[in-house]
């Protein structure tokens, strides 16, 4: 698992952590089944008060990321591929919305913005 | 209880308290109002509550886990036992005292028991005085010494001329006589030991009681303090 | 159960009145207690230990009345306020030893690990100590004997930031097996920032608002935008700096909607406090 907090990004704690554990559970480096160490543990560690971990917790959870059990801590939710399939579609379409009204708000054209998205996923093929 | 008086014995005794007991020797003066060696014993406690006021002493009791309550009733209780020790040495100084000067003492009271008695209302007077105003302002203990100041001497004062008038006075008056014959002289016989024990007994009956009373006003007071 | 549970506290003085203060605090959790000079800090902190008479109002430490069980009760208590300051001739090892024997759980161990952790000497005397200096050793006190609950006036005010981020870390250290709580009055929004959970806003002798720091700020919102666009809304902005070219001001979180002219952003601690503040709730930056 790894975590870094920006104290310039405009995002809160919370969702910094959100974020970067959805990715890393979407992209595989979290798998089903890992457990999450414990939130105070995270809050020393990250030099943060307990409050935003436990929120990010809680919202990874109800998002359906992560199961919690009592007494024994927080584990990777298990995820069929179709489960998996459609958390990368809702986190993708969240990113491309905010996109898309940038697009429009410089006044650009539904094609044009599709196509800058094409360019941009070619320039970033590796 | 044991522990305040452990705070008080290492962080509030000042060098006052046992240097000031050197004044038990004053009852080898030949001629002198002998109680004012108690008194010295006063004026130590009160270098001891002026210190202990200077160094955030209340402060630091009253957050440590006793009551309020203790931190006063522990202070008193040291209180007295710094007086008692006073009282203690005392006695030898009173045999001394009669060794040197057998024929009394035209200053005041004797050398005696009654003097013991005289000595435990000192105590009184002052305690009652000065320790419930100390836990009700301490920033004000400078004047409460001095008002403690007037009732040791007033009392000093009014019992020694007792003494002396009844000297001068024990043909005339029948009450003098027996004051001098039975309370104003070294214990030699019976009767004089009982009038004296009691005489005793009366000024650690008066001393006891006192210090109950100012234990709890001082209590009252503290805690109503605002610290 | 809260392990900190404070009821409608109160103390009157002549020109000061704290009103009826509530908040309360569950184990495992840091509160930052903010609010201005005066605002009633260290008069609740003092009245909820009975350093100070109060007129009215209750605490209860685990369940148990402060008031009733006040030995008990301050045994699971850590309190400092600010630096040690009594004894200023006594060497800390004298007073050290005086302490310790008023706590059964004292833990001689943690107490030796926190003087080198703060690098305090035993054989130096409190009145060679730096301020910040007293104020580690009251901390190193406090937190030797197992307290349960530490009550801590304005513990950072006199120390560097290095110092500080290391009083913070072991703020956090102490709360993590979950069975501690600390509670913390300061100026500093930054520390705030690093380690409060909850925080419990006092003004003027009463609590504006007492919940965990993401409500607090999710509570609030900064807006900015034209002067044209000011004075219509202007009894919904808690507080506002007007400056040629528009203004910026504090509002609640529910009031965003009248304000969707103009710019939005999320609070951050230290402006809502300076907007809360402003006595009028409309102040004009002068030109």
């Amino acid at each position: 698992m790894d975590l870094s907090l920006s104290g310039s990004s405009p995002l809160p704690i919370y969702r910094q952590l959100f974020d970067q554990l959805c990715s890393q559970i979407l992209d595989g480096r979290l798998k089903s089944g890992d457990a999450l160490p414990p939130i105070r543990t995270v809050a020393r560690e990250l030099s943060i008060s307990v409050i935003p971990v436990k929120r990010a917790w809680e919202e990874l959870e109800a998002a359906g990321f992560i199961e919690s059990f009592v007494g024994r801590g927080c584990f990777i939710a298990p995820m069929g591929t179709d489960k998996l399939q459609k958390l990368k579609q809702a986190m993708a379409a969240d990113k491309l919305s905010d996109a898309a009204a940038y697009c429009r708000g410089l006044g650009l054209s539904r094609e044009e913005a599709a196509a800058l998205l094409r360019d941009a996923w070619d320039s970033t093929e590796p | 209880m044991k522990q305040l008086l452990y705070k008080e014995y290492k962080l509030c005794l000042v060098p006052m308290v046992p240097l000031f007991y050197l004044f038990a020797l004053m009852l080898l003066i030949p001629s002198y109002p002998y109680q004012v060696a108690a008194f010295f014993t006063c004026n130590s406690i009160f270098y001891l509550l002026k210190q202990a006021s200077l160094n955030g002493d209340t402060l630091y009791s009253a957050m440590l886990p006793v009551s309020k309550a203790e931190v006063v009733k522990a202070r008193v209780r040291f209180v007295v036992i710094v007086q008692m020790i006073m009282f203690l040495l005392m006695i030898p100084m009173i045999l001394l005292n009669h060794k040197l000067y057998p024929g009394g003492n035209p200053a005041g009271v004797d050398g005696c028991v009654t003097l013991l008695a005289f000595v435990l209302m000192v105590f009184t007077v002052f305690n009652a005085i000065c320790l419930p105003g100390f836990y009700r302002e301490e920033s004000k203990i400078d004047k409460l010494f001095l008002f403690s100041v007037i009732g040791v001497f007033g009392w000093i004062i009014l019992s020694e001329s007792f003494m002396i008038a009844a000297g001068a006075a024990r043909q005339a008056v029948p009450l003098f006589a027996w004051v001098e014959s039975h309370l104003d002289c070294y214990p030699a016989t019976d009767g004089v030991w009982i009038a004296q024990l009691i005489a005793l007994a009366i000024g650690a009956l008066i001393y006891g009681v006192g210090t109950v009373l100012t234990v709890r006003r001082a209590v009252r007071n503290f805690e109503q303090v605002d610290l | 159960m809260a392990l900190l549970d404070v009821r409608e506290l109160e103390k009157r003085y002549p020109t000061f009145t704290l009103d009826k203060v509530s908040f309360s605090l569950e184990p495992g959790y840091i509160m930052g207690f903010i609010g201005r000079n005066g605002a009633g800090k260290t008069t609740t902190m003092k009245a909820m230990l009975n350093l100070i008479h109060r007129d009215g109002g209750q605490v209860y430490i685990n369940g148990r009345s402060f008031f009733e069980n006040e030995r008990a009760c301050k045994e699971e208590i850590g309190f400092v306020m600010g630096e040690f300051d009594c004894y200023k001739n006594a060497t800390l090892q004298k007073i050290t030893d005086v302490t310790r024997r008023f706590y059964p759980d004292w833990d001689e161990q943690a107490y030796e690990s926190y003087l080198s952790r703060f690098a305090l000497e035993e054989g130096k005397k409190i009145k060679e100590l730096s301020a910040g200096m007293r104020v580690k050793y009251a901390l190193a006190l406090a937190l030797s004997h197992n307290a349960k609950l530490l009550i801590l006036d304005e513990p950072t005010s006199g120390l560097d930031p290095v110092s500080r981020d290391d009083l913070l870390d072991v703020f956090r250290s102490v709360i993590e097996d979950g069975s501690r709580s600390i509670l913390f009055s300061t100026h500093i929004i930054s520390d705030l920032e690093k380690c409060a959970d909850y925080i419990t806003y006092i003004k003027g002798g009463k609590v504006l608002s007492s919940t965990d720091v993401i409500s607090f700020r999710e509570g609030y919102r900064l807006v900015s935008g034209d002067r044209e666009h000011l004075e219509v809304r202007r009894p919904k902005l808690i507080g506002c700096k007007e400056h040629a070219f528009g203004f910026t001001g504090l509002i609640r979180a529910q009031d965003a909607g009248a304000f969707a002219a103009c710019k939005i952003a999320p609070a951050d601690l230290e402006s809502i406090m300076i907007y809360t503040e402003q006595e009028d709730g409309h102040e004009t930056a002068s030109l």
